[in-house]
């Protein structure tokens, strides 16, 4: 089993719904609802931001969520999904129409001011959709907003960027509404998505799925010891579950450091990352990060802690490593785990020495990782020549990059049967005239 | 004495003729009544509604109120050319003649007389001429799958100018009815055997169908096939070994999408009224479709059962509350659906069917599939007997209940919830309390099926769309 980060969910789904209702194949045209997956990760699921581009979690269980205008599959043509159909031009402007009767999983409406208010969002909280400019609702129709005009297939590949998550427009990421197949409930310390009976793209087929944050090593074992539905980076802590197979998704994340204000002195341009490229790869490729191989090499940048937020505990785990490879006799490099909130705060006022980032990639083509480390260095990208790999990207910048991070794992068997029928095929309707 | 020729007299003559035309129309307004809902008209009101066939036809006469003791005369079967009449017997033609003059002949109170031998229209005149009766004349009649039924009320009038008036008689009502022949009806036809049923491979008009329906709109005796995807509703005639795509509309000119679709999506598709119902979960929507192929209502998440039943939409499939189909009705918004309103109540399969067996009892077959079994659940259940419960396994999410050979027993008609089956389609019979598996076929994925209605022969013609292909069965 082999997908991308937008098909993680999907794919366990299918594959927990193969699992547990054997008949999803043969004769039989309707796949079973019902059933209940439950899974452990190192990931932070407290809260749920599309809009947030370092957000590990939505990037990852986003799409069972969130709902965009549009979709755009992989080499395909976009369509529309909430829309109601491609953009149109009208008065020199775009005209996107929405479908009626949406919801979302709270109730409330899903309408132009639901949407003028999420695209407002997104532009505030990353600069994937800033060519997109103002959004205004169209005037008597509360179905139908006005955009800036852009060529109706190029605005709907836009408009299918996970960033452009329609929410409602006083979302909370700690208390997330949506329109998406599941919505979110907490119970306890877990995250559990229910069928939501409102999607606008209808239910999902499963009844529960029960997210646990833990450590990578709990992950591992509550896998093993059948506990959970999935093995986050194995099949198991002490030895591999049997009934498993394994998985690998295509990399969905940058992990790399950022150097704060903290620092003693502003570090060279490329620095960073020239040293972040001399860090062996081993350790880092078991934890999911995938970078070359390289010699062990001590690097001081006079920094003695590397701040993580610890209620992220795949980047904690990554971090301690980080400082392990970097530590010297005479310079001990420490890991300073703080709360997401003292995290986020320190990040904005620049009270740090080095942080450890993951920024996630955005596969619609919106917007490249590359345009936003150069954003979050203060500098615009080149846009002369050919497009530049992140790591050559950072060797014009001071931030250095450590990897691009990857799920891979094992899923509890009965992932075998990818029935393609569970593609939600409903927007073909809309656009087939 | 001479008396004075009435010509000679304007205002006698007048008098005389006014007279005359009170004393005839007099005679017209007292003999018979005529309901507004009876059909004056050539064309046979088709009846529709709960009891049999023959129950129906004995609901419709009874509304003629004949108010003076007649003869009443059931006459011979008659039949249109190639309509199937000849594979019955004469031996099923007396016996069919005989259950209508039990069932509904018997309904005409006031009869003074009620001839036993099936008279020819001229004989039955004659006789009720010589007894002096008014005569009651019902001429039954096979065609095209349809049981037909004239009646007829003729009077004598006695009087010198009404005879010269009507020499051949009073005609004072005149009505005629049609309903589809069912078992009472296709029981007198030879037994036919479905285990020889073979299927033939045909083109499909549409796509990935999600259903099906067979049957007749309108009055000229073809035989259509709707075809319903998630893009497309297509009506084709069904000629032989010949689909021939005749109309085509695209659901987003006939409803919107809905706003909590099904992920996995359901449809249905009945001829019912001259008319074609489809609904799909995909817009949550009921659209009748007149003869023109134009949408003449909606109704906003309701799924047709088939026989003027509907049946609501939940979250996950379909709930199973069968109500009748609301004929005309505004658009309303779309109710909206709280989280886990039906928990456990969605179905992937609801059916309702009600059937007439050949004694004229009307039998309810309930046809239930939840989300997560293999066993469809068949509830039967009739007006005299207890509530039958009975299970067919391995049953896929398609399923269909008709009487195929028309012997009075349902046969259930399924896609297997097997992974690989080589019998992706299914049909068992019942007998008693007994499921039991009489033919199948390795057809494919089955998407759809449908059966086709009562032309005259047995067993049924079913279709299905199963793999890439349209396949009819008989």
């Amino acid at each position: 089993l082999n997908t991308n980060r937008r098909h993680f969910l999907e794919a366990l789904l299918l594959a927990s719904g193969a699992g547990l209702f054997a008949r999803s194949a043969g004769a039989r045209s309707r796949l079973p609802h019902g059933g209940a997956l439950h899974l452990s990760l190192p990931l932070r699921t407290a809260a749920l931001d599309p809009h947030d581009p370092y957000d590990l979690s939505a990037a990852l269980l986003g799409s069972a969520v969130f709902e965009t205008l549009y979709a755009s599959p992989e080499g395909g043509q976009p369509y529309p999904t909430l829309a109601r159909a491609l953009p149109r031009s009208e008065g020199g402007r775009s005209i996107i129409e929405l479908r009626p009767y949406m919801q979302f999983s709270s109730g409330r409406p899903v309408d132009a001011n639901a949407v003028v208010a999420s695209l407002n969002r997104s532009q505030r909280l990353s600069s994937t959709l800033k060519t997109l400019g103002a959004a205004t609702i169209q005037r008597g129709n509360r179905l139908a907003l006005s955009l800036p005009p852009s060529d109706p297939q190029k605005l709907a590949r836009l408009l299918s960027s996970p960033r452009s998550a329609v929410l409602p427009p006083d979302y909370s990421p700690e208390s997330p509404d949506a329109c998406g197949a599941f919505r979110v409930t907490r119970s306890g310390s877990q995250v559990v998505l229910l069928r939501n009976e409102r999607a606008p793209r209808g239910a999902a087929f499963l009844d529960r799925i029960t997210l646990t944050t833990a450590s990578i090593s709990d992950c591992l074992r509550e896998f093993e010891a059948k506990r959970a539905d999935v093995g986050f980076l194995g099949a198991g802590l002490h030895h591999d579950r049997h009934d498993s197979t394994a998985f690998r998704l295509s990399p969905f994340a940058l992990a790399f450091v950022q150097p704060g204000a903290l620092l003693q002195s502003p570090l060279p341009v490329g620095a960073l990352n020239d040293a972040l490229e001399r860090v062996p790869a081993g350790p880092f490729l078991a934890l999911g990060a995938e970078r070359p191989r390289a010699s062990v090499q001590a690097w001081s940048s006079g920094a003695k802690t590397i701040m993580v937020s610890h209620e992220d505990p795949w980047l904690a785990e990554l971090t301690r490593e980080l400082t392990v490879a970097w530590s010297t006799l005479n310079h001990p490099l420490k890991v300073d785990a703080v709360t997401h909130r003292d995290y986020r705060e320190r990040l904005k006022s620049g009270r740090y020495e080095l942080a450890l980032r993951a920024l996630c990639f955005d596969r619609s083509g919106a917007q490249t990782v590359t345009d936003e480390l150069f954003t979050l260095d203060g500098r615009l990208a080149p846009r002369a020549g050919r497009v530049l790999q992140p790591v050559e990207a950072a060797r014009q910048l001071q931030l250095g990059v450590l990897g691009s991070l990857g799920v891979r794992g094992a899923i509890r068997q009965g992932c075998e049967n990818l029935a393609s029928k569970s593609h939600f095929t409903l927007e073909n309707t809309t656009i087939s005239k | 004495m001479r008396s004075k020729p009435l010509t000679g007299n304007p205002l006698a003559g007048a008098l005389m003729c006014g007279m005359l035309l009170f004393a005839l129309s007099a005679v017209g307004r007292a003999e018979v009544v005529l309901p507004q809902a009876i059909s004056t008209a050539e064309l046979p009101l088709r009846l529709e509604g709960s009891g049999s066939a023959l129950t129906r036809l004995a609901r419709a006469v009874s509304k003629v109120e004949v108010n003076e003791p007649s003869l009443v005369v059931v006459g011979p079967v008659a039949g249109a050319q190639g309509n199937g009449l000849d594979s019955m017997s004469e031996a099923g033609l007396s016996e069919l003649r005989g259950r209508i003059a039990t069932t509904v002949a018997s309904v005409i109170v006031l009869s003074a007389q009620r001839e036993a031998e099936p008279l020819s229209p001229e004989l039955a005149r004659r006789k009720a001429r010589d007894l002096r009766l008014p005569l009651v004349y019902l001429a039954p009649g096979l065609r095209g799958g349809n049981l037909s039924l004239r009646i007829t009320v003729d009077k004598w009038p006695r009087g010198l100018w009404q005879r010269a008036m009507h020499p051949i008689g009073l005609r004072t009502a005149s009505a005629s009815f049609e309903v589809a022949a069912d078992s009472s009806v296709r029981s007198l036809f030879p037994a036919a055997r479905i285990s020889a049923a073979r299927a033939t491979r045909l083109p499909l008009p549409l796509p990935d169908p999600l259903a099906l329906a067979c049957g007749d709109m309108g009055d000229a005796g073809e035989r259509w096939l709707a075809v319903v995807n998630r893009q497309e509703v297509a009506l084709a005639t069904l000629k032989g070994e010949s689909v021939a795509t005749q109309e085509r509309r695209p659901w987003t000119s006939l409803a919107e999408i809905s706003g909590t679709p099904l992920r996995d999506p359901l449809a249905a598709a009945h001829f019912e009224r001259d008319a074609l119902l489809v609904g799909i979960s995909d817009r949550a929507a009921l659209v009748t479709l007149n003869q023109g192929f134009s949408r003449t209502s909606y109704g906003r998440r309701l799924y047709p059962l088939g026989q003027g039943l509907c049946t609501e939409f939940s979250a996950t499939g379909l709930l199973p509350n069968p109500m009748p189909c609301p004929v005309a009705e505004p658009k309303p918004p779309e109710k909206q659906i709280p989280p886990e309103a039906d928990s456990g109540k969605g179905r992937d399969v609801f059916a309702r069917h009600t059937f007439a067996l050949p004694s004229g009892t009307v039998q309810t077959v309930t046809v239930d599939l939840g989300h997560r079994t293999k066993r469809a659940a068949l509830s039967i259940s009739s007006a005299s007997d207890q509530t039958q419960q009975l299970f067919v396994e391995d049953a896929g999410d398609v399923i269909l209940v008709a009487d195929l050979d028309g012997d009075g027993s349902v046969e259930v008609v399924s896609s297997s919830a097997s992974e690989g089956s080589s019998d992706s389609l299914r049909i068992h019979s019942i007998k008693g309390s007994k499921v039991s598996l009489i033919r199948s076929f390795a057809i494919g994925e089955v998407h759809a099926l449908s059966v086709c209605p009562f032309s005259g022969r047995n067993p049924l013609t079913l279709i299905a769309a199963a793999g890439n292909a349209l396949w009819t069965i008989h």
